[in-house]
């Protein structure tokens, strides 16, 4: 009785200080004495090999962009001083000379440089042949993610995971990566002995396997399927109703521009956030997750769970 | 002296709490960033990765080769950029292929920037225009399947195409088609300048795969380039209305 008092008086301060902004939330947790745990994950998507700015010739994204410019805006967000996450949702290739005069180096080199994380494998980075994706891969000091080409046939059957587990603070994130359908997109001699696998079936058991098995708190799914499509085809939107145990699908391929995630139920009613920024590096994407270590059923700042 | 019970039994209520405790997702706050000049200043050690390849590409791809009267976009179902690019590859075709080129077709993905602006053209934007290595096809279609490509077009709002070729899209079908001035005639061959990536199959033309072809060796890009760099005065392709929406 005296405890729950005592926790409710102190909780009541905290919440007028809150004024319900999360951040506060979060201190207001600190003051009860629950114990909130924060992690930072940063998101690009279909960087397309903009290296450099758009140039300022009066085009639509003129001086958008340049990753000189976002390794700065990484170092800033890492000297908060939380875990930051930093992924990549695939078509790292193709679209400016660079790509065409170095074939990949540059991108692969300038990700390493920011500390990437983890990235999933697009359409355009076929472009050069799975031998000139291949080729960029010493350059990488992160994983390349499918759990949905298998590519045991090919040159890169030792170079990728389906998954990687990474753990901040004791917070388990688990992150796998799902690619689309290459035939129809890419020619075969570029992709060769790929073999595309049914999406919905792999990220289903991915994301079993990182719950389930190993015990994730947290369960992302790169996506390069894209956000939606006006004819009945797999993209994320219907892929976080179609599975459970996703909590989050940083998307790409469709270039969407989201001005927030969308937020969807999964078959099991619970919600997943699906998010994408667009293209060529213009935004990186901030999404801050807090945990809150408690006894199981007694999260007290669980009940704020963004649905809409 | 009534501090030291409640420190006691404060550090208990600690003690208490942490059995049998898990990690629950409480909650995500999202936000994005905008990258642009006000994010940083250029300096460092990603800087210091880039400028030597940088500078190897600015010698290679900020020379101005021409000039664009107009800003040339890119639209549906017929645009300035889409309508310059279909006519010279069909002048392209015609010029390497002995044999007549009825008219040319580039796919609307295949052009991945929305515009160049008026003034100079870089051989730096034609690449980011064409950033594929493409290559010029001549497919020999017969009547039935030269419809079915034009259809597939209308299907898709409008694809670049040269303008020698005129339709009204009608829901998924081209109505009133009309080549060279000269109304479809489905009993006669059609040989179509369009990109590799298309008479291989790419956008869902598997049709296309068996048909005879003529492989002009010839980069789209090297052909943009090439023309972009021979022409005299400013660029400035006219619309001429040839695909359009039928009026219903």
């Amino acid at each position: 009785m005296l405890r729950r008092n005592f926790i409710k008086k102190i909780g009541a301060s905290g919440l007028m200080l809150g004024a319900g902004s999360l951040p506060m939330k979060a201190i207001a947790g600190m003051v009860t004495g629950h114990d909130i745990r924060k992690l930072t994950i940063l998101h690009t998507n279909d960087v397309h090999s903009r290296i450099d700015p758009f140039p300022m010739d009066g085009g639509r994204n003129q001086g958008l962009g340049g990753v000189v410019r976002r390794g700065k805006l990484i170092e800033s967000i890492r000297a908060e001083g939380d875990p930051v996450l930093l992924l990549d949702a695939g078509d790292i290739f193709q679209g400016t000379p660079y790509f065409n005069m170095f074939g990949g180096e540059v991108e692969m080199k300038a990700m390493s440089s920011m500390g990437y994380d983890a990235s999933t494998i697009g359409n355009h980075d076929f472009d050069l042949g799975i031998e000139g994706l291949h080729k960029q891969l010493p350059h990488a000091n992160f994983p390349l993610l499918t759990a949905n080409y298998d590519m045991s046939d090919t040159i890169m059957h030792d170079k990728i995971q389906p998954h990687k587990i990474f753990t901040y603070n004791e917070i388990r994130i688990g992150v796998f990566g799902i690619g689309i359908e290459l035939s129809g997109l890419v020619p075969k001699s570029l992709y060769k002995g790929t073999r595309y696998l049914d999406p919905v079936k792999n990220a289903q058991e991915q994301a079993n396997f990182l719950r389930n098995e190993k015990k994730c708190d947290y369960v992302i799914c790169l996506s390069h399927l894209g956000f939606k499509y006006r004819e009945n085809k797999i993209a994320d939107l219907n892929l976080a109703e179609l599975t459970s145990n996703i909590d989050l699908i940083i998307g790409g391929h469709t270039h969407t521009f989201l001005s927030k995630p969308v937020v969807k139920k999964n078959k099991e009613d619970k919600p997943v956030m699906i998010n994408q920024v667009g293209f060529a590096g213009i935004r990186l994407g901030r999404i801050d997750v807090y945990f809150e270590k408690s006894r199981p059923g007694r999260c007290e700042s669980c009940k704020n769970l963004l649905v809409g | 002296m009534q501090k030291i019970p409640l420190l006691i039994l404060f550090s208990f209520l600690i003690v208490l709490n942490s059995c049998n405790k898990t990690l629950q997702f409480s909650n995500a706050d999202p936000r994005f960033y905008e990258v642009s000049k006000k994010t940083g200043k250029n300096s460092g050690e990603l800087e210091s990765l880039i400028s030597p390849y940088r500078t190897k590409l600015d010698l290679a791809m900020n020379s101005v080769i021409g000039q664009a009267g107009i800003k040339l976009t890119k639209g549906k179902p017929e645009s300035t950029l889409g309508t310059f690019v279909a006519n010279l590859i069909l002048e392209q075709a015609r010029e390497s292929d002995p044999t007549y080129v009825d008219f040319a077709m580039q796919n609307y993905g295949g052009l991945r920037i929305s515009e160049i602006p008026k003034g100079g053209i870089t051989t730096g934007k034609i690449f980011e225009l064409m950033p594929f290595d493409n290559m010029l096809v001549v497919v020999d279609c017969p009547g039935q399947i030269a419809l079915e490509f034009i259809n597939s077009v209308a299907a898709s709002g409008g694809a670049p195409l040269s303008s020698n070729i005129s339709f009204e899209i009608d829901e998924d079908q081209a109505n009133n088609i009309n080549i060279d001035g000269k109304p479809f005639d489905k009993n006669r061959n059609y040989r179509i300048a369009m990109p590799d990536y298309i008479a291989n199959g790419g956008g869902g033309k598997d049709y296309l795969i068996p048909l005879p072809r003529l492989d002009l060796e010839i980069l789209i890009r090297d052909a943009i380039i090439t023309y972009v760099t021979n022409h005299v005065g400013p660029i400035a392709p006219k619309l001429s209305g040839s695909i359009s929406k039928a009026k219903n």
